[in-house]
Order: C-alpha cells, then sequence, then structure tokens
C-alpha cells in the first residue's frame, strides 16, 4: 500500500490532468473539434501528443524494466521511426491536411471507392477494439498489484478518468491532457534517473555503473548481424521497425487522429520531425534508467521475483518449500555477488590487476548460481499454478520506484503511470469514436447534421470506454491473448500500409485491384504468422510489399473503364 | 498623390520577396529531413560505440 502523502500527490495530479485538458477544451461544439480539435493544434502540441499516444503505460513501465532484463537492444526497435517521420511528412501529411478529413478511412473513399474504405476502417475497428480493452487492463493490473487494489477498481478508475476527459473535451482535451501528462512523464523520469544515480553504492559513479553494466551485457545497443527470427537487431529495427512505425503513424486512426488535430500540413510536418529527432534518444534514457536499476540491486537485496502477487502465492502454495529453499540461495548468492563486486570495484581503482580478475571470476560464480535460484523459483510458481505469468519485467521499475523513491515522489512517478496509461487509451478511443462516427454512421448516413453527429460521437465515446473495461475484466482469464492482441497490429498494419501506398504512388491502380491485392496481401502475412517462425516485425513489409505490387499488378491487368475512383494523388 | 502607387509597389515588392517560392519551401523541407536523418545516423553511431566500448 501506498503512504498518505504519495496517495495526496497522485490524487492531485490525476484531477489537475482531468481538469486542465476539460477547461483547456470546454469550447468544443462542433464535430471536427471533437473529432479533430478543430484542426487547430500548434507543432508543439502535436508533436507532444503523437508521442504521448506511443507511450502507453506499458511502455511506461516494462522499457526500464525490459533495460533491466535484456539491457538496450530493444532501442533498435525504434531505429525506423525518425525515417518513418521522414517518408510521412513527404506524402501522407500534406494530402491527409489538403483533404481536411477527420479520419485516414475518408482518403480511401476519395481515392478508390466505399468498399476500400471500408475493408480499411473495419480492420481497424476490430484491432483497436480489442487492443484498447488491453492498452487499459495491462497497467491496470500492475498497479492493481502494486496498490493491493482490486483490478475492477484500477480499470473503472482507468476508465472513468478517460471518459471524463473525452466525452466532455473530445479530441481537443486529448491534445491539451497529453501536453501535460507527457511533460509530467518526462520530468518525472528525469527526476527518477538522477536519484537513481545518487542511490548507487558510495564512491561509484555513472562510468563505473557503465562498467558493471557492459560487464553483464546489459549496454549491446547495436547488434548488425542478421537474423530474420530475432527481433532486436539493426536491421530489423531499420527495415521492419520503418514499416511497422510508418503504418502505424500514417494509418492508424489513433496517431492520424493525433497529426490531423495540427493548424496546417506545415504544423503536423514539425510535430512528426520532432518526434523522428527525440525519440531515439529519448527510448535510450528510459532503457539506461533500467541498466541503472539493474546496477543498483547488483549491490543490495532484490527480490527474486518481482511481481508480489505470484511470489505470495507461490509461498503460501504446496511448493512452498522449494520457493523458500531458492529465496535462501539467491539471497546468499546475491549478498556473495555484491561483495564480489565492490571488490572488483575496489581493485580496479587500486589498480590491482590481480585481484580485480580474482574478484571478477567470484562475481560471475555467483552470478550463476543466482540465476540457477531464480528458475527454481521461477519453477516452483509455474508448479503452484501453471497458468501464472512468469514474466516480471513490468513489476521491476515501479517495485524499485516504491521501495527506494523519497515520499512524494512516488506518487508523483504513480501519477505519470496513470497519466501514460490514460494517454494512449484517450488517443485509442477518440479514433475509434471518430472511425464509427465518419466511417459508419456518416458513411451510412444514420445521421448528417452537426448536432447529431457530435451527439453520435460522443455516444461511440462512451460505448468503446464501456466496451474497454467490459474487455479489459475479461482479458485477465485469456492470459495469452494480451501477447496476441499485442502482435495483431503488425497483422494487419502492412496491409492497411500497402493500400495507402498504392492510393499514392500507383495513379493507375482502382478500388477492384487495392481490394484484391489488399485481401491476397493480408492471407499472405497470416500464412507468415502461422507456418514460418518469422518475427512478426518483417510481417509489416511482407504485408505492404504484396498489397503494393499486386495492386501495381492488377492495375496494369484492368481496362482503364472498369478503374474506380477518381481522386488524383500529388504527394 | 504620387505616394499611394509608390507604397504600394514597394509592399508588394517586399510581399514578394517574403513570401516563399515553393521551390524554396521544398529545399527547406529536404533540409529538416536531412538533419532528421543524420540525427539518427549519428544515434546508431553511438550507440555502436557504447556496445563496442563497454563489450
Amino acid at each position: 500500500m501506498i503512504r498518505p502523502l504519495d496517495a495526496a500527490v497522485l490524487v492531485v495530479a490525476l484531477v489537475t490532468l482531468v481538469v486542465w485538458g476539460f477547461f483547456r477544451a470546454r469550447k468544443t461544439r462542433d464535430l471536427a473539434g471533437f473529432l479533430v480539435a478543430g484542426h487547430s493544434m500548434p507543432w508543439p502540441v502535436v508533436a507532444f501528443s503523437v508521442m504521448a499516444t506511443q507511450a502507453s503505460a506499458v511502455t511506461f513501465m516494462a522499457t526500464p524494466g525490459q533495460g533491466y532484463v535484456g539491457g538496450l537492444s530493444f532501442v533498435q526497435f525504434y531505429f525506423g521511426l525518425p525515417i518513418a517521420m521522414v517518408v510521412l511528412c513527404a506524402t501522407l501529411v500534406p494530402v491527409f491536411q489538403r483533404l481536411r478529413v477527420n479520419t485516414a478511412y475518408e482518403f480511401l473513399e476519395a481515392r478508390f471507392d466505399a468498399k476500400t474504405r471500408t475493408l480499411a476502417a473495419g480492420l481497424f475497428l476490430v484491432q483497436r477494439g480489442l487492443s484498447a480493452g488491453v492498452t487499459l487492463y495491462a497497467p491496470a493490473l500492475v498497479l492493481s498489484v502494486i496498490l493491493g487494489w482490486d483490478i475492477r477498481w484500477t480499470c473503472a478508475l482507468l476508465g472513468a478518468l478517460v471518459v471524463v476527459t473525452i466525452v466532455l473535451g473530445g479530441s481537443r482535451a486529448v491534445a491539451q491532457a497529453h501536453a501535460l501528462q507527457f511533460t509530467i512523464i518526462l520530468g518525472t523520469l528525469a527526476l527518477t534517473f538522477a536519484l537513481v544515480l545518487r542511490g548507487l553504492p558510495q564512491g561509484m559513479g555513472l562510468p563505473d555503473a557503465l562498467v558493471v553494466a557492459g560487464a553483464s551485457g546489459r549496454l549491446a545497443a547495436v547488434d548488425t548481424s542478421f537474423d530474420p527470427a530475432n527481433r532486436y537487431n539493426l536491421w530489423a529495427g531499420l527495415l521492419g521497425g520503418f514499416f511497422l512505425q510508418l503504418s502505424y503513424f500514417g494509418t492508424d486512426q489513433s496517431q492520424v487522429g493525433r497529426i490531423l488535430t495540427a493548424r496546417s500540413a506545415r504544423e503536423g510536418k514539425l510535430g512528426l520531425l520532432f518526434n523522428g529527432l527525440v525519440k531515439v534518444p529519448m527510448q535510450f534514457f528510459i532503457l539506461l534508467l533500467g541498466v541503472l536499476v539493474f546496477v543498483a540491486y547488483r549491490f543490495e537485496p532484490a527480490p527474486v521475483f518481482f511481481n508480489p502477487a505470484e511470489a505470495a502465492k507461490a509461498a503460501a502454495g504446496p511448493h512452498g518449500d522449494a520457493w523458500r529453499a531458492a529465496e535462501r540461495d539467491w539471497e546468499s548468492a546475491r549478498a556473495e555477488l555484491a561483495g564480489a563486486l565492490r571488490a572488483e570495484h575496489a581493485a580496479r581503482h587500486a589498480g590491482d590487476a590481480v585481484a580485480q580478475r580474482d574478484a571478477h571470476a567470484r562475481a560471475l560464480a555467483a552470478d550463476v548460481a543466482s540465476s540457477a535460484a531464480r528458475a527454481r523459483a521461477v519453477g516452483a510458481i509455474q508448479a503452484t499454478d501453471p497458468d501464472a505469468n512468469t514474466n516480471d519485467t513490468n513489476y521491476i521499475f515501479v517495485r524499485y520506484v516504491l521501495s527506494h523513491l523519497p515520499l512524494g515522489i512516488v506518487g508523483l512517478v504513480l501519477a505519470a503511470i496513470f497519466a501514460a496509461a490514460m494517454n494512449s487509451s484517450m488517443s485509442e478511443l477518440n479514433a475509434l469514436a471518430a472511425t464509427t462516427t465518419v466511417d459508419v454512421v456518416q458513411r451510412l448516413r444514420w445521421a448528417s447534421d452537426e448536432r447529431s453527429l457530435l451527439a453520435w460521437s460522443r455516444f461511440a465515446t462512451l460505448f468503446w470506454v464501456v466496451f474497454a473495461v467490459g474487455f479489459a475484466q475479461f482479458a485477465g482469464r485469456l492470459g495469452s491473448l494480451v501477447e496476441a492482441v499485442n502482435i495483431m497490429g503488425s497483422l494487419f498494419y502492412g496491409t492497411i500500409l500497402g493500400i495507402f501506398l498504392t492510393a499514392l504512388f500507383v495513379k493507375r491502380a482502382g478500388g477492384h485491384a487495392v481490394f484484391t491485392a489488399a485481401l491476397l496481401g493480408e492471407a499472405a502475412v497470416i500464412a507468415c504468422w502461422k507456418l514460418t517462425p518469422l518475427s512478426f516485425l518483417w510481417w509489416n513489409l511482407i504485408g505492404c510489399v504484396l498489397t503494393l505490387g499486386l495492386a501495381a499488378l492488377f492495375a496494369a491487368f484492368t481496362p482503364r473503364n472498369a478503374r474506380t475512383g477518381s481522386f488524383a494523388a500529388s504527394p | 498623390m504620387s505616394e499611394r502607387p509608390a507604397r504600394t509597389t514597394a509592399a508588394a515588392s517586399r510581399t514578394e520577396r517574403s513570401a516563399p517560392s515553393a521551390e524554396g519551401t521544398r529545399a527547406r523541407w529536404a533540409r529538416a529531413y536531412l538533419v532528421v536523418l543524420a540525427a539518427l545516423a549519428l544515434d546508431i553511431l553511438l550507440l555502436w560505440w557504447l556496445t563496442e566500448r563497454y563489450r
């Protein structure tokens, strides 16, 4: 449980976030204002909104955890992002802004036909509708375990905060809230970074910490080997990552909706380019924060397993003796490790190479012993409950914060996690509402006047929030679905991107050609998922290239009068 | 009487000078894109150096 002052900071921060967003957006009275903030935002707000949308609470909690477990290699995942930002600025952003659309899929009807627009919008609604539940569920679960609150309460609290902000204020409130939320998140991360550095053993600075981290392989940031099954290497990051980010920012309404809030193409482009400039350094520092937590825990007692709920279950279960034995061995091996590392550090500074080598060998042996003890502890958790989640990465950073940071700062970090959870949920739900209203309600002419459409938008937002909170309650029982939904984006992104790139670059292609190509491209991606060990980042490339190539091929063999769509895009 | 046309001409030439041509705009954006790509290359180089330095 958290202390009263931390709880007070958490409550004040959350209320401030909601009130800020609502009051900055209380004049929202029209549909474009509700869906895309009336195309009125300056580039800094667009930049923060785009970045806040991508940085979900899971990213915020899991990225330092990822740094702790796997080091800096995850940073390669973002190498394709700056290239994608440049390509989007040169192609799709000017087209979206010129057409003054409210959703990305409106452009597809203007360029091709209604069925292509419906296909893309439908794929988006299915994929995002499910992941909206998981976006709420994942942080709600971690917060419920850490705070000792019921998962239904943390889910409902997150849902309520999101509802209050976006049903009343719409996209303008989302953009304004994002700017403040992301500032709080970055400020909190910077403060935490400084505090973790200060918490290192006496006489140890950043250079010494890097030596300890490097000796454990945590500073291997760039892997130039080419292995299609390896998710994190330079080539997967540059190529697969490029197509993933291009699809995500260019065709996913939760990001396109943020870009469309810009008051002009110039402001939208500047927002994206700013994102392209700061994303890799920002992810590097968040991962480095995790690496520093790893170093700090090398010198002091660390839990054998960071998820306290699973640990308590194992200790109280039928395999409690095995758990306790593993925990004892872990503690003694870690004490030995800390001693050996201190001796190595002292010998290095004294210039005693022999003592340093001896201490290093002791540290390696203690490290192996502690890894074996942890494996036995995880075995006890699995033996107690075969469905238990044995991945504790998401809990590492929060556990460190709760046990190490000063009073008040803990509340601020928890508020930042809530803010991050709200960030991505708000964009997703606003995008789902926009697509439902514009691509379904308006398209099928269920409503046409501004007032009714605005009412539909608010209703659609409420519907998707209730759907997400409801699905979040159910997601806990589905276990592996959480992972399945995470890779679901890559199942569809490549195909959707292929449709958009065909719209821009294959001027001869009509609706029939791109629709058929998209169906075949999607079938190929599903075949890759089911039949090959190919990492999911590559699916984006395959879906995109196949859709684009097949559409060009079909267009070449389609008689001119059979092509549909008259809009000529000029990127 | 003759001041008004002169001022209008001066204003027009100022507008001409200040209004960015399509080519100038494209060149400015191209430079901005290059800066972003150069920053990425620098990031990768620094990270590669870090990897090798602490291997």
